[in-house]
């Protein structure tokens, strides 16, 4: 018997339940958007975790549940879930990221994106479109320089930081200008004409 | 002792558009023009969102020609809330003009509002000329006015935009009224400093001998 390794694996079970309980709260909160899915996922990974666990435990005690599964067996199968596990929270961690801080895409990519969703030509855009816009944020007072292809990052949603407002003839953009500000991020939205030039901004509010 | 030489007119104007654009304060301010008065920030400070109907009204003389006209401007305000708002605070445009509208016999002269200093407020005119037509007859005139002229670096709308505007506000109301033969054109002005208020005085009183005048 092993008990001393069996404690370790209790001990690292009661871990892993810690874990199970944080996924389930993130799970709560990521339903309302539809959004749970990968969590849900990840959760019933833990708790095919759980089970090798105990039974590893239960093996370092002596006690053999399922005869026909060795430990060997079972060793290579949670290497196989751990390593599919990781690759899937580093995904969901790279996603959130990119919506915090944005994606990784050049300028041209960016601008032929926004062209794309504003039914603009990328010519267009690309001869309209000034490398940079200061607007002043009203909670710090602070010049915050922005551009069109760092609307398009900070927004991997696009629809989320670019909105089109048509009417009366004329078409403005309103772009949700983001910038890091006292202890927390912020948006400014600001409009732009149909030549892409700066009109005007409204209060910027928290993210 | 009237005299038998002026002629006397009553016209109705509707102004429209978004809340807090300047609906009520025009029509309020453009009676204290019409008496030979300065518009002071008090007027101004008075005046509270509109929850109904309003009526409000200026009487100027206007010398058009060789004639001379006594206009009575009755304005007809009614709330900048849309329906779809749900404001439960007051009456909806679309409530109040369900109410009043067999009793809106004719509007003269139709003033889609918008305040300089809000790009929305111009593009929302597109709503208001939708929730409008209806009340428009053929010999209606319309005036694109904007307000708050004296927030000169807070304007957010360029002359292009708002030529472009009226054209577009011209084809919306021939496409709807194929008979429309009413005049239209763009003000802008400022209920504070009271720039271009008795040229707006003069532009409704004349659009409503010219719409009166086609309507024979």
């Amino acid at each position: 018997m092993l008990i001393l390794n069996a404690l370790i694996v209790v001990v690292s079970a009661i871990i892993l339940v810690g874990g199970l309980f944080v996924s389930f709260r993130i799970i709560r909160i990521l339903r309302n958007y539809n959004l749970g899915r990968p969590w849900i996922i990840l959760s019933s990974f833990i708790f095919f975790f759980l089970f090798g666990y105990g039974y590893i435990a239960l093996r370092f005690l002596g006690i053999n549940l399922i005869s026909g599964l060795s430990i060997e067996n079972l060793m290579t199968v949670i290497f196989l879930f751990s390593a599919i596990f990781v690759v899937t929270l580093s995904v969901l961690n790279l996603n959130l990221m990119r919506n915090v801080f944005g994606s990784g895409i050049s300028d041209a990519e960016a601008l032929n994106k926004f062209a794309q969703y504003v039914h603009m030509p990328v010519r267009k855009v690309r001869a309209l479109a000034k490398r940079d816009y200061a607007v002043n944020c009203d909670a710090c007072n602070m010049a915050v320089h922005y551009s069109i292809p760092n609307v398009v990052r900070a927004h991997p949603q696009i629809e989320r930081g670019v909105v089109v407002d048509k009417g009366m003839g004329i078409t403005s953009y309103r772009l949700y200008v983001r910038h890091f500000c006292g202890n927390g991020f912020r948006e400014i939205p600001v409009s732009h004409d149909h030549k892409l030039e700066y009109r005007a901004k409204r209060p910027s509010r928290l993210v | 002792m009237t005299n038998p030489n002026i002629i006397r007119l009553t016209g109705f104007i509707m102004p429209v558009g978004n809340g807090a654009v300047g609906k009520t304060s025009v029509s309020r301010i453009l009676e204290y023009t019409s008496r030979g008065k300065k518009p002071n920030e008090e007027i101004l400070l008075g005046i509270q969102k509109t929850k109904n109907l309003e009526f409000e009204y200026a009487t100027t003389n206007q010398v058009f020609g060789n004639r001379e006209f006594s206009i009575t401007l009755q304005f007809l305000v009614p709330p900048g809330q849309k329906e779809e708002d749900g404001d439960p605070s007051g009456r909806s445009f679309q409530q109040v003009i369900e109410i009043f509208k067999e009793t809106i016999r004719r509007l003269d002269v139709v003033i889609f509002t918008y305040d300089l200093s809000n790009r929305q407020s111009f593009q929302d005119l597109e709503y208001w000329a939708d929730a409008v037509k209806e009340l428009l007859n053929d010999a209606s005139h319309m005036l694109l006015l904007g307000t708050h002229l004296d927030r000169n670096e807070r304007i957010e709308l360029t002359e292009e935009e708002i030529t472009a505007g009226l054209a577009h506000l011209q084809k919306k109301v021939s496409d709807f009224r194929p008979g429309w033969k009413g005049k239209s054109a763009h003000l802008e002005v400022s209920n504070l400093t009271g720039e271009n208020l008795e040229l707006l005085l003069r532009y409704i009183s004349g659009s409503i001998i010219s719409s009166r005048r086609m309507m024979r």
